[in-house]
């Protein structure tokens, strides 16, 4: 789809881009990221002639895009400049469908796709498409920036760090509505980042450069699983896999069956059960398993009066957790938070286990044992 | 006072006609002013080397006494009201220049950068979207100018312009004061009333997405 080969940027004697060659495939996602200052701006830019390269060739489908006026070039690539720039003067609908007027869609035809798009990502058309960008949120608006480039359905969009200045919640769900529509939408898509979570949840292809040079290039299994060198090692950092060991999400480390009860049961009987399984505390569900709190020994021995249930005993105070949680993650809570455990729940609350310390410990020498068993 | 209103009320045909006149002119004077300026305001944002150049000569002429410069046009082309009309057409110039310069100059780079990225040619980008979001700023200039001019067009009377200050230095010259306020009194009046219209109409020429 697009071809880098030896491309070369320099200003004045500075070279920003050193002999760059990279092809990105079809359909694929790739991701440029790296240090401020190491040219990945740069490089999208020259993809779609906003900068040209001193030398070397950019091809697109096999065409060098120096033959292609650059008008008509950028008609085809959508683009999504990282502070959103969509139009003030203009209405969301407006903004939407520039390209296509540019292109003479007619008018009927323009309002359908502005329509769907506008559902695509879940906002309604009869509310939204008559405002104007500064009436929406910041999240809203990155969201039309990126459906602006989606406009005249481009096989090939360019994102220049897109969801720069959101909060992690809304960041997230936008980078799980481009991935989505990239791959129901079947286009290219060259990402700029400098947020490596960010990369690995999106990216088909990581891009890592340094100082105008590609350090390495690869999928983002490969990239953590096998570092090129010191630098991606250290840029990816926190997230390097225990070479190779398959802890990743809380589902590794944590007991998946943790004692629960209704809150119709009786206090001895709770007792009677910890003793029989070994804990010292239960989590107390409703009848569909979803959590409702935990119930401790200590505070059945000091507050329980028998033949009463547990009902009042119940502290819902309970740290919860999603099951995709970073393993990493939930021990770092457990320690700094200096908790005793960590219930597992799925995005219906119900429970799907239980993170202890031992738990964390017993996952963690398994992998450890059966590693040194294999050498 | 009743003295002044009965005037007023005599020779209101007088006063009027003159008024449609000062109106007249000082639109007249305006428009043109325009039409040079916004213009080339929009060219001197593509040289910038040369923009202060430009912009300082404009100051300068700005600076010239009115009455030096209604002297000069006098000489050159005589009483009438063309040499009124070019002597204020001049000075409506800068206001307006200046604002269509820094207007369109502070178009943030990000949308100029974002339409050229969607396949804009530079003459769509600079009518879809450069004097779009200047526009506020340039009808400013214009505001400014058209006061101005209101005021300065009771002195362009000296040279044929015509208008309420051909009232004012009659009364000036013969020492009636009824004529002098019968001038005066009108052309302030305009100046606030056309200073608010314009104010008006600069807000119903923003896009809501613009006001603040
Ligand atoms: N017009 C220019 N003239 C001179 N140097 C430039 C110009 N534009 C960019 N550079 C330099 O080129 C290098 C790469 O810039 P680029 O914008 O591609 O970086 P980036 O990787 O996108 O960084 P960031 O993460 O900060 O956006 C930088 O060192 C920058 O200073
Ligand atoms: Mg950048």
């Amino acid at each position: 789809m697009v071809r880098f080969e030896n491309v070369k940027k320099a200003y004045n004697d500075v070279t920003v881009i050193e002999d760059l060659n990279l092809h990105i495939k079809e359909g694929q996602l790739v991701v440029l990221i790296g240090p401020s200052g190491c040219g990945k701006t740069t490089t999208l830019k020259m993809i779609n002639r906003i900068i040209e390269p001193t030398s070397g060739s950019i091809y697109i489908d096999g065409e060098d895009i120096t033959k292609v006026n650059p008008v008509m070039l950028r008609r085809k690539i959508g683009y999504v400049i990282q502070q959103i720039g969509l139009f003030p003067n203009m209405t969301i609908a407006q903004n939407v469908e520039i390209i296509p007027k540019l292109l003479g869609w007619p008018a009927d035809k323009r309002r359908k796709r502005t329509e769907e798009l506008l559902h695509m990502v879940d906002m309604s058309p009869e509310q939204y498409a008559d405002r104007y960008p500064s009436e929406l949120s910041g999240g809203q608006q990155q969201r039309i920036g990126v459906l602006r480039a989606l406009a005249a359905e481009p096989p090939l969009v360019l994102m220049d760090e897109p969801f720069g200045a959101l909060d992690p919640i809304t960041r997230e769900s936008l980078q799980d509505e481009v991935k989505r529509l990239q791959k129901k939408l079947k286009k290219t898509i060259v990402f700029v980042t400098h947020d490596m979570d960010e990369a690995l949840k999106i990216a088909d292809v990581i891009v890592l450069m340094k100082d105008g040079k590609i350090v390495q290039a690869a999928s983002p299994e490969e990239l953590l699983s096998n570092p090129a060198n010191d630098f991606v090692a250290q840029f990816i950092g926190k997230h390097r896999l225990n070479d190779g060991l398959e802890i990743e999400t809380v589902e590794d480390v944590m007991r998946h069956d943790p004692v629960t009860v209704t809150k119709d049961i009786g206090t001895s009987e709770s007792v009677a059960l910890m003793k029989r399984k070994g804990v010292n505390s239960l989590l107390v569900v409703d009848d569909e398993g979803r959590l409702e709190g935990v119930v401790t020994v200590d505070k059945i021995r000091k507050q329980g009066k028998a033949g009463r249930n547990i009902s009042e005993l119940i502290d819902k105070d309970i740290r919860t957790i999603p099951t995709n949680t970073n393993a990493r993650e939930a021990f770092d809570i457990l320690i700094e938070d200096k908790l005793d455990y960590l219930a597992v729940v799925d995005d219906k609350n119900k429970v799907k286990g239980l993170v202890t310390k031992t738990s964390i410990v017993k996952a963690l020498a398994e992998v450890v044992w059966k590693d040194n068993g294999h050498e | 006072m009743s003295e002044f209103f009965a005037f007023v009320v005599r020779e209101q045909d007088l006063i009027i006609s003159n008024m449609l006149r000062h109106i007249y002119i000082s639109l007249l004077a305006v428009f043109i002013g325009t039409l040079i300026a916004v213009p080339l305001g929009i060219w001197l944002t593509r040289k910038r080397k040369i923009a202060n150049y430009i912009l300082g000569i404009t100051g300068i002429i700005q600076t010239i006494p009115s009455l030096v410069l209604l002297g000069l046009a006098l000489i050159i082309f005589g009483l009438g009201v063309k040499p009124a009309l070019i002597v204020l057409s001049l000075y409506s110039i800068l206001p307006i220049l200046r604002n269509t310069y820094t207007g369109i100059s502070e178009v943030d780079d990000m949308y100029i950068e974002a339409a050229k990225g969607m396949g804009m040619k530079n003459i769509q980008i600079l009518y879809m979207v450069e004097i779009p979001l200047a526009l506020p700023v340039i009808i400013a200039g214009i505001r400014i100018s058209l006061i101005y001019i209101i005021s300065w067009a009771t002195l362009a009377a000296l040279i044929g312009a015509g208008g309420l200050g051909d009232l004012i230095w009659t009364g000036l010259a013969s020492y009636d004061k009824n004529l002098i306020y019968g001038g005066a009194i009108p052309a302030s009046i305009l100046a606030l009333v056309v200073g608010a219209l314009i104010g008006f109409i600069q807000k119903i020429a923003t896009p809501r997405g613009l006001r603040r």
